[in-house]
């Protein structure tokens, strides 16, 4: 199949009618960033697609050129159309066409009046016949969306199509003896199994057959079971290496930077626990301590010491005063007694009382009855008798009374200090003294408490710069992730991360293990189990049947060995054919050699560069990676050549974004010298910017691309005086050089 | 050489079919016309298998493409006890 021609009408930034014309060979699409180079392919891809098989859809609203929309009056309709002149395998001309009608409603906004995906056949007569796409697709062969699948790239990276893991089937699919060998081994499988029951059904019937026959028959069941148990267990675990493997795959380039990041993760964590506990250390309630701690008497000593001193003297003159008090006592004590005994001396010379001076109890009685006793006159009351009476009894009582008062007065005295306040002063004057000793410490641990946050203080600051660093430097180690992942997520993963290598790594031994060593024993013992089965099966029938066992279970084997040398066969061609190709691609400059190999343990493909010492050459260039990648692709279109009698072209979008200027002239040089099949590029190559900073073509450089084979060139690029902010304004214009 | 002549001769150069079945010379049945001519029972069996089989699925295969049908051809347990059957009568010929 050859492109010949492509109409891109009105499709987003291609504004009005673009025509392209393609021959067999290179073919070029220069274009900078945003001129249209992804349109051009989205165009091609849009007019191939056949949306229900590929399950996904256009949408067709972002496919309408904003520019032809808003040229549009309202109620008025508009037609998108991308249409593509093709020659078949047989070098018939067809034509496929996808196009739309959009009006413009009242209220500005967009509808899809219709579309028509469909193919045509040129007629004698000038016109054409239309035709399902899908007939010219399947039935022609004309890019059907598995050809399509490995034909058509956007962007370098998308070349490597061995990182999708069903891409090996697809391609055995499409192009070897593999999957023709399926309906066989269904049938050689079907006529064991039907063989095989019939083997059984006669040795059950046959009554001559033994015990031991009938045991094998049970030991081989058992271990067929086992088998396919082992077997089933070989999937799953395929399957799990397959699924650690990609999740590995996805995060291989960073993982270097995500072991550091996690550890560097690990330190901040471990920091920021040293910080917290630092934290809690710190005490700095110095205004609660003021009274819990009783910072507040910070000062006091002195006043303290004072106290005691004063109280001090205080006890002393108390006591020079108790002292001068019980001499005074004792000798009052003394005069009172040497009065008493005086008095008891002169008692005892007094004589009688005369009869005339009576005694307090007679002048009482002599006031009761109003009669002096002692001259034995009247002494009425009011009488100046009873008043010289009264009078003397009151002097009597007094004199009595003033002698009991002194009698009671040392009591007095004794009592003024039986409170002992100035003990009790004293005493807590020397205790508040002892205190205030202590009082002094006060000060020097404030100081050192200050002191002690301050150092806190000091270490938390630095901990927490070098946080600062370590978090500065983990930003700079996540900024460079290889691959677009969350390095911080995945490093909080890293437990996870561990987990995917180990659980890979058990697969690998443990399929290592039932490939190598546990399936072939349990094939080698179902072998011998069948021979001895053989020996003992004596029924005649039995055996004829086994005999047929027997064969449908060889073809069954010798089937599966054909297919894994198919498969040896298909990955040696297609290693054969890519070399020549990365030889091709790769002038004068170092390649290796490509080496396609299978991975028993996930059926995938592994295709890599090695030396000539056989060894894997690490890290390749990003420019030779893409060679080598475009060479399998080459390869595939080759083999599709040689298997399917189809050619297709190969499109691809900016390929060659990562070679530098001369590597990439080199490479479109070569292209266009040797290649003989169709290849559309769309690329910014042969584009420099010039003085005034725009994007001009490289007319020397595709002079001499020219003189090898004149090929078409065309220019896409936006049309100047666009507003930058409006779409509608935005147009690409096709420019054919040369 | 078609893909069934292929497979054909990859089944019957398998080293343990030939030590089975007597084939001291598989190099010669390089197609499945070769094969069904033989007079080695098991031989002739193994071509009829593959000639069988392959006519059935290439006759669903395309029977599918007519109506644009998607998916896996399948061989049917009738279509292939049907095989098995014809095999099984060579295969008791040959002792």
């Amino acid at each position: 199949m050859i492109i010949k021609k492509l109409i891109i009408k009105n499709f987003r930034s291609y504004y009005g009618e673009k025509v392209f014309e393609f021959q067999k060979g290179l073919n070029l699409i220069l274009g900078a960033n945003g001129d249209g180079k992804t349109t051009f392919f989205d165009a091609l891809d849009f007019v191939f697609s056949i949306d229900d098989v590929e399950r996904r859809s256009f949408s067709y609203s972002a496919c309408v050129s904003k520019k032809m929309f808003s040229e549009l009056a309202p109620g008025a309709t508009g037609k998108v159309m991308v249409s593509v002149d093709v020659l078949n395998s047989d070098n018939r001309p067809r034509t496929i066409e996808r196009e739309m009608e959009v009006r413009k409603k009242e209220d500005g906004t967009m509808s899809i009046v219709s579309s028509s995906h469909l193919g045509y056949l040129p007629l004698i007569n000038g016109g054409r016949k239309t035709v399902m796409v899908k007939d010219l697709l399947y039935g022609e062969g004309l890019f059907p969306p598995i050809i399509k699948k490995y034909s058509l790239f956007k962007g370098e990276k998308a070349l490597n199509i061995f990182e999708d893991k069903t891409t090996l089937k697809n391609l055995i699919n499409l192009f070897s003896d593999i999957k023709d060998l399926g309906p066989y081994k269904d049938f050689a499988k079907f006529g064991e199994d039907t063989s095989s029951r019939a083997v059984t059904n006669a040795q059950r019937k046959d009554k001559q057959a033994g015990e031991a026959a009938a045991q094998l028959l049970r030991e081989k069941e058992l271990l067929e079971s086992y088998l396919a148990q082992e077997n089933s267990r070989l999937a799953d675990l395929r399957t799990t290496y397959s699924d650690n493997q990609a999740r590995i795959d996805a995060i291989e380039a960073d993982l270097e930077t995500i072991e550091l990041v996690h550890g560097m993760q690990d330190a901040i964590k471990d920091l920021q626990d040293e910080v917290d506990i630092l934290r809690d250390k710190l005490d700095e309630n110095y205004s609660t301590n003021l009274l819990d701690r009783l910072w507040i008497l910070n000062g006091f000593q002195p006043v303290l010491e004072e106290f005691a001193e004063k109280m001090s003297d205080f006890s002393e003159k108390k006591q020079t005063l108790i002292n001068i008090e019980k001499e005074r006592a004792i000798r009052e004590k003394a005069e009172r007694e040497a009065e008493a005994k005086t008095i008891a001396e002169l008692k005892a010379k007094l004589t009688e009382l005369p009869w005339y001076i009576p005694d307090v109890k007679t002048m009482q009685s002599m006031l009761e009855k109003e009669r002096c006793l002692v001259c034995g006159t009247e002494a009425p009351k009011g009488s100046s008798a009873y008043a010289h009476i009264a009078k003397h009894l009151e002097e009597a009582l007094e004199h009595i009374n003033k002698t009991h008062k002194q009698e009671h007065k040392e009591e007095i005295v004794e009592e003024l200090f039986k409170l002992r306040n100035v003990e009790s002063l004293h005493q807590m004057s020397i205790q508040l003294y002892q205190y205030g000793i202590n009082l002094n410490d006060i000060s020097a641990e404030i100081e050192k408490e200050k002191s002690r946050n301050d150092g806190l203080h000091l270490e938390i600051q630095d901990k927490n710069q070098t946080i600062d660093e370590k978090q500065t430097e983990m930003a700079r180690v996540l900024s460079q992730s290889a691959s677009g992942h969350d390095i911080g997520e995945l490093a909080g993963s890293w437990l996870n991360i561990k987990h995917w290598y180990k659980t890979r790594e058990d697969a690998s031994i443990e399929i290592e293990r039932i490939t190598s060593k546990r399936i072939p024993e349990l094939k080698k013992k179902i072998a011998e189990n069948t021979e001895k089965y053989k020996k003992a099966v004596v029924d005649i029938t039995a055996k004829e049947f086994l005999k047929i066992n027997t064969f449908y279970k060889l073809l069954g084997d010798a089937l599966e060995r054909a297919e894994s040398r198919t498969l040896e066969e298909f990955m040696d061609k297609l290693a054969t054919t890519a070399n020549r190709f990365l030889e091709m691609l790769n002038i004068d400059d170092f390649t290796g050699e490509i080496d396609i190999s299978r991975d028993f343990r996930d059926n995938s493909i592994n295709v890599h560069l090695v030396g000539s010492d056989g060894k894997n050459i690490d890290n390749p260039n990003t420019s030779l990676f893409t060679t080598m990648h475009l060479s399998v692709l080459f390869a595939i279109s080759e083999l599709t050549k040689d298997n399917l009698n189809s050619e297709y072209p190969m499109i691809l979008d900016a390929p060659t974004s990562s070679f530098d200027e001369g590597k990439d002239k080199t490479f479109y040089q070569v292209m266009n010298e040797k290649l003989d099949k169709q290849c559309i590029i769309v690329t910014k190559s042969y584009l420099y910017k010039d003085e005034s900073d725009k994007f001009a073509v490289d007319e020397k450089g595709i002079q001499k691309l020219l003189s090898v084979k004149h090929i078409p060139v065309y220019r896409i690029q936006k049309r100047t005086g666009f507003d930058k902010k409006d779409q509608s304004t935005i147009e690409t214009i096709v420019t054919p050089l040369f | 050489m078609s893909k069934t002549d292929n497979i054909f001769a990859k089944v019957i150069s398998n080293p343990a079919i030939c030590k089975e079945y007597g084939i001291t010379d598989p190099e010669r049945y390089d197609n499945i016309a070769l094969g069904l001519k033989s007079s080695n029972g098991y031989v002739q069996a193994i071509a009829q298998i593959l000639k069988e089989v392959s006519f059935t699925y290439e006759s669903k295969r395309q029977d599918m493409a007519i109506r644009h049908k998607e998916g896996t051809v399948v061989l049917e347990e009738n279509e292939m006890k049907s095989i098995y059957r014809k095999i099984v009568g060579i295969l008791e010929k040959t002792r």
